[in-house]
């Protein structure tokens, strides 16, 4: 039932495998990091703006995406599993995690479930009724007999809450 | 130290506030274009803006994976709705090459050892005499050939070329397409002509291609110089082996970049790979290739830069690859793929 999804549920499962990479990447090896969120930032300025605006997050994620498969195509270690005869669609991307990708993935998930956890119960309740059923925050805002105001309030409470625990528990680091 | 984690958390505040609104129905040009001037005006807010979009993509992930008591988290009833997220990959289908039959294969050979025959008896006459030749591959019919003085070509497909050796040297007049020389060592030297330009060599293997704004050369092995073909001769740019140097038809600007050498012959098999590069361009290189044509219908999808690697002959990947990009849809018409800016669909219009 796609079209029930939420435009960025959409964007998630289609495309979540490509961005989170892409973030994943740059939290794995600070150094190239740095340089990949510089590049994205470069290439931001340098694009078109008239094009920018039309969809912005849509595009942010494209040139991201295929900023990380270039990254990939570059990387010696990721060589074999791109020119080896590929998945179907996207090779960089399919072949994307490595085992220590994966165990960091199901930390960070595991991570998540405590982070969740942590939030107020309202605040749950909106981000599992967005982000799991893909409801707009019209329908989140009737279901909880609440404005839709307030229902992007808990969104923004929550996902800001959650970084702040992370950047915490983290001691600075991203 | 209290002030930079002010900072840090009202960057957050504003990046969620963002991320949030992106979610919202109504969501205008003006807030767009807002967005953007946010996002661009420091590194930060790209960062904290990727770190916010991290956490919801895991919180996300996280969540569609637990069995979570709505009902006790906000004491109403629910119907809830089953998580319907699981989506089946398409695989790819690519096309079974027939092989070439071995029949055919050992009459090429006797054809070959014939002309080996015959070039070693002539070759007293193949130092005086000029030799010319013109080559056209076809529509989907890349080909590969030995030239007299033992040059490979790869010449793509609608491509074509024409030769001209003499006592004195080896011209190569690249007219169209795309071909890769694999250039035998011999005491003349040999230039490649192509759009204005010249790129001379002596022993190495390189690639020239003409594409829409540019032409494009790319050196696997040794090195060449290009240099203009007008007039005075001018040099352009030395190429090294890794190196690709793209140059603009208009003025002869170039820029270099490096390029690894598997990229550049990948076309010999069959393979299309490409590095941040235009998807008219791409579209081109595909269409050399297929009967089913890629259509790009607006200018900012023409434009968008793209990286990927896939087979030339297996358009169901090719189509999931483009459905991919988040900026980007496509749809089947009769012998064609048309593909095409994604039209913003807010979220109200797409529910039933």
């Amino acid at each position: 039932m796609s079209d029930r999804r939420s435009y960025w549920n959409r964007i998630l499962g289609e495309h979540g495998p490509g961005v989170t990479a892409f973030i994943r990447r740059r939290v794995r090896r600070a150094a190239d990091a740095s340089d990949l969120t510089q590049e994205l930032y470069l290439r931001l300025l340098r694009a078109d703006r008239a094009e920018l605006i039309r969809n912005p997050e849509a595009y942010l994620y494209t040139v991201a995406v295929n900023l990380v498969r270039e990254q990939a195509v570059l990387d010696r270690r990721w060589r074999h599993t791109v020119d080896a005869v590929d998945p179907p669609g996207d090779p960089a991307l399919v072949d994307f995690r490595t085992p220590e990708e994966q165990v960091d993935l199901q930390a960070r998930l595991a991570q998540a479930a405590e982070l969740i956890d942590e939030l107020p119960a309202k605040c749950q309740a909106v981000l599992i009724l967005q982000y799991r059923d893909g409801l707009s925050y019209e329908e989140i805002a009737s279901r909880l007999g609440v404005t839709t105001h307030a229902v992007k309030k808990y969104v923004v409470q929550g996902l800001a809450q959650c970084r702040d625990r992370l950047r915490r528990s983290k001691g600075g680091a991203r | 130290m209290s002030e930079a984690k002010r900072k840090s958390a009202c960057i957050t505040q504003e990046a969620a506030n963002w991320h949030a609104l992106q979610r919202q129905e109504d969501w205008s040009r003006t807030q767009q274009a807002r967005f953007m001037d946010w996002l661009v005006a420091s590194p930060e807010h790209l960062r904290e803006y990727l770190a916010i979009s991290r956490i919801a993509g895991e919180l996300g992930e996280t969540m569609r994976g637990m069995a979570i008591d709505l009902d006790a988290l906000i004491g109403g009833d629910l119907t809830r709705s089953a998580p319907d997220n699981v989506v089946a990959l398409p695989f790819a289908r690519s096309l079974a090459r027939s092989k070439e039959p071995p029949r055919h294969r050992t009459r090429l050979l006797r054809i070959a050892a014939a002309a080996a025959i015959l070039l070693s008896l002539s070759v007293g006459m193949y130092l005086s005499w000029p030799q010319s030749g013109h080559y056209v591959a076809e529509h989907g019919a890349p080909r590969t050939f030995e030239l007299p003085d033992g040059t490979v070509v790869h010449l793509n497909a609608e491509s074509a070329l024409s030769m001209r050796f003499t006592l004195l040297g080896r011209r190569i007049e690249l007219a169209r397409g795309q071909a890769s020389f694999i250039v035998a060592h011999d005491r003349r030297p040999l230039a490649v002509h192509a759009a204005g330009l010249q790129i001379r060599d002596i022993g190495t293997t390189f690639d020239v291609s003409l594409q829409r704004e540019q032409a494009r050369i790319s050196v696997s092995e040794g090195r060449v110089r290009i240099v203009s073909d007008s007039g005075e001769g001018r040099r352009v740019a030395d190429v090294r082996a890794g190196q690709s140097a793209q140059v603009d038809y208009l003025d002869h600007s170039i820029s270099v970049s490096h390029d690894d050498v598997e990229t550049m012959t990948a076309w010999w098999q069959g393979r299309i790979v490409f590095r941040d590069e235009p998807l008219r361009d791409v579209a081109d290189r595909f269409n050399r290739m297929n009967a089913v044509r890629l259509y790009v219908q607006d200018a900012a999808a023409g434009a968008l830069r793209l990286t990927g690697n896939l087979s030339a002959h297996d358009l169901d990947s090719l189509r999931a690859f483009l459905e991919a990009q988040p900026t980007l849809e496509t749809f089947v018409t009769e012998h064609a793929i048309q593909v095409r800016t994604r039209t913003v669909q807010p979220a109200s219009t797409r529910r039933q």
